[in-house]
């Protein structure tokens, strides 16, 4: 019952995302054909149009502005008081061979949302090499802890999901949103990931407390891999709420016209 | 004796011809000669590092960066519509910051950055203009990175990275023009003389 109650919220936010684009294009016609001719990297008489002229105008609408920025302030606060300190300590206990190991094994049976979304895509191949890949690895790759089929039959894992998926059909960002704890998102990408999550097994795992130990694990863990990120953004910034803002819709907009 | 001289000389003369070529030749090859010229500067950091070596390094590099950069492009870029309301003076003093920020950023980067190694993936050129593909190979990833580089007096020199499909002068853009929407140039000026003072000077 509960299930099917968030089905039908997700689809009524996709269903006003699509309405809402054309509201949002019309008051940005300008802005719009101009953030692609800046990222549509192969289309060479966009590309190298001269774009010194172009109005200084931000690429993705952002009508919470004020909240996400407590959120953003939120999170940053977050990351050096907890996440931070709690990675470190986690890369102390944990060595690195193990640490990929983890990583790999999230990394593996998170199959199902990145076949699906290939599928959804139409992209049977790399639909087909995720089920394989997921075959050998949870095989011979011990349980997904190692990653041959990367290493001898050289198929990439496709990082896909329904945010991407969405886009892909032309629907764009809707607005910004700074989630708390989980950072830079959008309308469009948040919808996407709320379904995700049902491809997900981890979500299937029914006793509470081990699924929030797992999820920590899991958080944790990638976070070993990405301590320092952040400092670096901010080194280089002198807004960092627009240098984050604006570096996440531009690697979206990257991965979808991949 | 004659016969040694006069193959050096050959070599000398097709040594000559070749560097020529490379340097009115494609942007792919001078990015490369560049970046294989400050790459080498790193390698030598493993040897011990004094403080006197250290800044000799950070100077070398800055002029490199020069060579390698074109940061007046960059500047004007990033300004878009706004760099034509800039006083000359205010342009300039704007370039200089924004150039002195940038190349900062950059040996930061370079410093931390090891065994990393750089393939060559593609360009493409359009008129006065190339785009040059490359991968950057770490232990752990590989990331890909654009370069757009622009020919200005017979050189090529870049005006914009993109690291994972992050144009860096869209972003600075972005940021530039929040700030802008608030304060003045000249306030945004003293923002960046005081974001240099974090970095032990050039």
């Amino acid at each position: 019952m509960q299930q099917s109650k968030m089905s039908i919220c997700m689809i009524l936010i996709i269903s006003g995302l699509i309405f809402f684009e054309p509201i949002y294009a019309e008051t940005t016609a300008t802005d719009q054909t101009d953030s692609k001719n800046l990222n549509d990297d192969w289309a060479f008489d966009d590309e190298f149009d001269d774009n010194t002229d172009a109005p200084m105008t931000p690429i993705v609408w952002d009508p919470l502005e004020k909240l996400n920025r407590c959120f953003f302030t939120l999170n940053d606060k977050l990351y050096y008081w907890c996440i931070k300190p709690a990675a470190q300590t986690y890369i102390r206990i944990a060595p690195s061979p193990v640490r990929i190991g983890i990583l790999n094994f999230f990394d593996n049976i998170n199959m199902p949302q990145r076949a699906v979304n290939c599928m959804l895509q139409i992209r049977p191949k790399d639909t087909g090499s995720e089920i394989i890949s997921f075959a050998v690895n949870s095989t011979i790759g011990i349980l997904g802890l190692t990653n041959p089929s990367k290493k001898y039959l050289h198929l990439e894992s496709h990082d896909e999901d329904l945010g991407q998926t969405l886009g892909s059909y032309g629907i764009g960002n809707g607005f910004y949103i700074v989630l708390p704890f989980l950072g830079s998102s959008t309308l469009r990408d948040v919808s996407g990931s709320l379904i995700d999550n049902y491809l997900d097994p981890v979500n299937y795992i029914e006793d509470s407390y081990v699924l929030a130990g797992v999820s920590a694990v899991r958080t944790l863990n990638t976070m070993s891999f990405r301590v320092g990120e952040y400092e670096k953004i901010k080194e280089m910034a002198f807004e960092p709420y627009s240098a984050v803002k604006d570096g996440y819709i531009q690697y979206r907009d990257k991965q979808i016209n991949k | 004796m004659k016969k040694n001289v006069c193959l050096l000389m050959v070599s000398f003369v097709f040594f000559a011809m070749f560097s020529t070529t490379a340097l009115a030749g494609d942007a792919m090859s001078e990015l490369k000669t560049h970046i294989d010229a400050v790459i080498a500067l790193f390698k030598d950091k493993q040897k011990a590092m004094t403080p006197e070596i250290k800044t000799e390094q950070r100077k070398k590099i800055f002029n490199i960066a020069l060579n390698l950069f074109n940061f007046d492009e960059m500047s004007k870029r990033t300004m878009g519509k706004e760099w034509k309301q800039f006083s000359n003076d205010q342009q300039k003093q704007f370039a200089h910051l924004f150039a002195r920020f940038l190349a900062n950023i950059y040996y930061q980067r370079l410093e931390e950055y090891t065994n990393e190694t750089v393939k060559y993936i593609d360009e493409r050129q359009y008129k006065d203009k190339s785009l040059v593909k490359t991968i950057i190979v770490t232990q752990k990833s590989e990331v890909p990175m654009d370069y757009k580089l622009l020919q200005t007096d017979k050189r090529w020199r870049v005006y914009d990275i993109s690291i994972e499909g992050v144009s860096l002068v869209q972003n600075y853009r972005s940021q530039f023009y929040k700030i802008l929407s608030k304060q003045g140039i000249d306030d945004l000026m003293n923002m960046m003389k005081q974001k240099l003072g974090q970095f032990s000077d050039l």
